[in-house]
Order: structure tokens, then sequence, then C-alpha cells
């Protein structure tokens, strides 16, 4: 392909910016607290750092970290030359955004659940589309002849999703409410989305630090039939015998009976009558020889563990560890650069 | 009174398909079309990713 512009945004990767000093509040403490290596880390940019980027005109343009919501206000902001300071406009577009954000989950993936939320034609579902006005009215829809749905239901899953306080809904752009929505359904697959409104953006921007976990393995074991259960009870317990008093592991161990209990694996433990059970075993530590370890005493279950077993799958990737941080917003400088091809 | 200005998804993650975002593509029903790919997931794999590694697949459609 020739002649095509593409701009390209830099600016997120903020790994040279942090210290031993700085803190990560989920922690609780600071960087240099945290005994792990950083392996990078990345602010959420916002509109304000895209415009540059649309202003070149290119027909592609790729970014690193971005709010999500913002990467999809930012051609809007862009086309009606809205202020940054708009914070009611900035706060509609931003819902727009959080709309589209997740794809499928506001035109049925992820909401379809027969019999009781039905979604035509799953297997050909349609990503969603938001028609923005200049007032920032909007309308959720999807192409007429794609399969799934948009309806008051699955917008109204996707306003609260990943949303932890409905009045203020921080992003790079603008602290949204979505409080005052109002949902409507104006026609077959569209949705108008009003009463939204917003206040002043944060003043800080989220960062997202990785750190070096080590390695986390996961294997598994089946065992079917008259007993099943009673042979995995006791797999479970072989394991977890020997990885911790014999080999002295010390790395985290989680063992999940798949069938009996894993999904529920912090309720009160039920019974079932259940004949297919799966040992599901997760281990994680820094050090790769102990994770191999594991992974070969949930094997060896094949001929030395209980009658029955089969099925054996285990694999062994690196882990990463994320965990977010703050950055003063006038610290970060967002650089644009065009190519052609 | 200025037109809406319509935005597509093609992505909202970076295992999401490919063929419906042709398809709005190709509609001409959309003044663009973000692809949101790049998680903590993504990002974490360490310096020198930052990709979800589809590139192939996505030049050539599908």
């Amino acid at each position: 392909m020739t002649g095509l512009r593409i701009a390209y945004l830099e600016g997120d990767d903020v790994t040279a910016m942090l210290s031993k000093d700085t803190v990560l509040p989920e922690l609780g403490r600071t960087l240099g607290e945290v005994a792990l290596s950083v392996v990078g880390a990345n602010a959420y940019l916002g509109v304000e750092h895209m415009l540059a980027a649309l202003a070149t005109d290119a027909e592609l343009i790729i970014t690193g970290r971005v709010a999500d919501p913002s990467l999809f206000m930012a051609p809007v902001v862009h086309g009606f030359g809205w202020e940054l300071d708009d914070w009611d406009r900035l706060a509609r577009g931003t819902v727009a955004g959080h709309f589209l954000e997740c794809g499928m989950q506001v035109t049925g993936g992820y909401f379809a659940d027969p019999p009781f939320k039905p979604v035509p034609d799953l297997a050909y579902c349609g990503y969603p589309m938001a028609e923005i006005g200049e007032g920032g009215e909007v309308v959720v829809t999807k192409l007429p002849e794609a399969g799934g749905c948009v309806n008051a239901r699955t917008v109204k899953e996707q306003l609260l999703y990943e949303v932890h306080d409905p009045t203020s809904y921080l992003t790079p752009d603008v602290t949204a409410d979505f409080s005052g929505a109002r949902i409507e359904e104006v026609g077959p697959d569209r949705v108008r989305v009003t009463g939204i409104r917003g206040r002043a953006r944060p003043e800080s921007l989220k960062v997202t630090v990785g750190f070096d976990g080590g390695f986390q393995g996961e294997a598994g074991i089946g065992y079917a039939g008259p007993g099943a259960q009673g042979r995995a009870e006791l797999a479970r317990d072989v394991l977890k015998e020997r990885i911790t008093n014999l080999h002295k592991c010390q790395g985290r161990l989680r063992i999940d009976l798949i069938g009996m209990n894993s999904l529920h694996a912090t309720a009160i433990e039920r019974a079932t009558d259940t004949q297919d059970v799966r040992v599901h075993v997760a281990f994680a530590a820094l050090d790769r020889a102990e994770v191999e370890t594991v992974m070969w005493e949930v094997e060896s279950l094949l001929c030395c563990g209980p009658a029955g077993g089969g099925g054996f799958r285990g694999q062994i990737v690196p882990k990463v560890v994320t965990h977010s941080a703050f950055l003063p917003r006038h610290l970060i400088e967002a650089r644009t650069e065009v190519l052609e091809t | 009174m200025q037109k809406p200005i319509v935005v597509g998804c093609g992505a909202g993650f970076s295992a999401d398909r490919l063929d419906p975002a042709c398809a709005l593509a190709e509609s001409g029903r959309i003044a663009c079309l973000v692809l949101e790919c790049l998680g903590e997931r993504t990002l974490a794999h360490g310096p020198g990713a930052g990709h979800d590694g589809a590139q192939d697949r996505v030049s050539r459609g599908r």
C-alpha cells in the first residue's frame, strides 16, 4: 500500500519518569518499597494529546496508551472543535466513547443469556456505531445487516460496565456524571442517551506500572465416572502434600475442582453429584524451576495418583503484575510524527 | 445545525474479531473507525511489546 499517511502518537511511556518515591496507592507503598523489577509504565493519554495527530489529516493514527473513551471521542472533539473545558459536551462524548470502547458488549456480546436475554445472529454480531451531535447528542446503533442488537438493556449494561462511581467517571478529559442518564429506544437498534453532565477533568493522569512477576503455571487432569469427586479430592490432597511438604515450594498455589467448586471457590462448598471433575492447578512463583516442579507433580498423577486420571495439559507463561500510579498531567509530553508509505 | 459525526468501533480488546470491523469500514456509514487493542495485558508483555501480535491478520483483513 502506498500513499498512506500514518500519524503516530508517543509520550505514554513514562517508565523513565518513575522514581523509588513513586507511590502505588492500591498498595499504600512506594516503588522503592515494592521489591519487584519494573518492566514498563504507561500513562493513559487523553483527547488533548491526540488532537495534534488528528490535525495532520493522516488516514491512519496509531497511538500508545490512550484512555479508551478518549480514543473514540478525540475525532469528535477535533471535528466539531469542542473546547477542552466544555465539560458537558466532553462528558457526553465520553459516554459515547464508553458505549463503543468494549465493542460488542453494547450490541449483544457478553450480554447473550438465553432465554432471558436473546441476541439475534450472535455468530455475525456487529460492532457498534455512535452518532454524536455537535451539542453532544448521542445515539448508539449498528449496521442494520449485522447480527446482534442495540436496545435499552444492552446500553444500560454497558453504561454501568467498569464504572466505579456513576457520578464521577474519571477520564483524562473530564469528570463525567452518568447519574442523570436517560435511555430511550428511538428506532430499531437505535438508542438515544441524554442527561449526561460533566465537571472539570482530573489534574493527574493514571499510569499502569507493569512488574516482572516471575512465572505462572497452569495444569489440569480429569476424573470421570462413579467416585470422580472422591478421586479428584484425593488428587488435590496428594498435590498439596507433595508441593508444600516434600518440595517446600514457596510460590502461591491454588487448586480448584472444576465441576464441583471452581467458580464458587469462595462460597460454602456445595455437594454435587457430578461424575465429571477436572483438577485445575495454578501456581505462581518468581523461580521458574519451582513452577516446573509443580507441573511435573500434576502430570505424575497420571500413573502415581488416583484411578482413572487423564487428559493432562499444562503450560508455563511469564507473569506480569500491574499496579496503578498517578503523575501530574503537566509532566506528560505527547509527540506526534507522520510517516508516508 | 451540523450533522452528527458517526464513530465506529472496530475492536474493543486485542482478541476481538476483524470481519465486523471490515463490514463497518466498507459500509460508508462512518467518519472513522477506532480499534482499541491495547490493554494492561498487551502493554505488559515487556519492552518492545505494546502490540497485540495481530498485525499480519489485520493487514490481511481477516
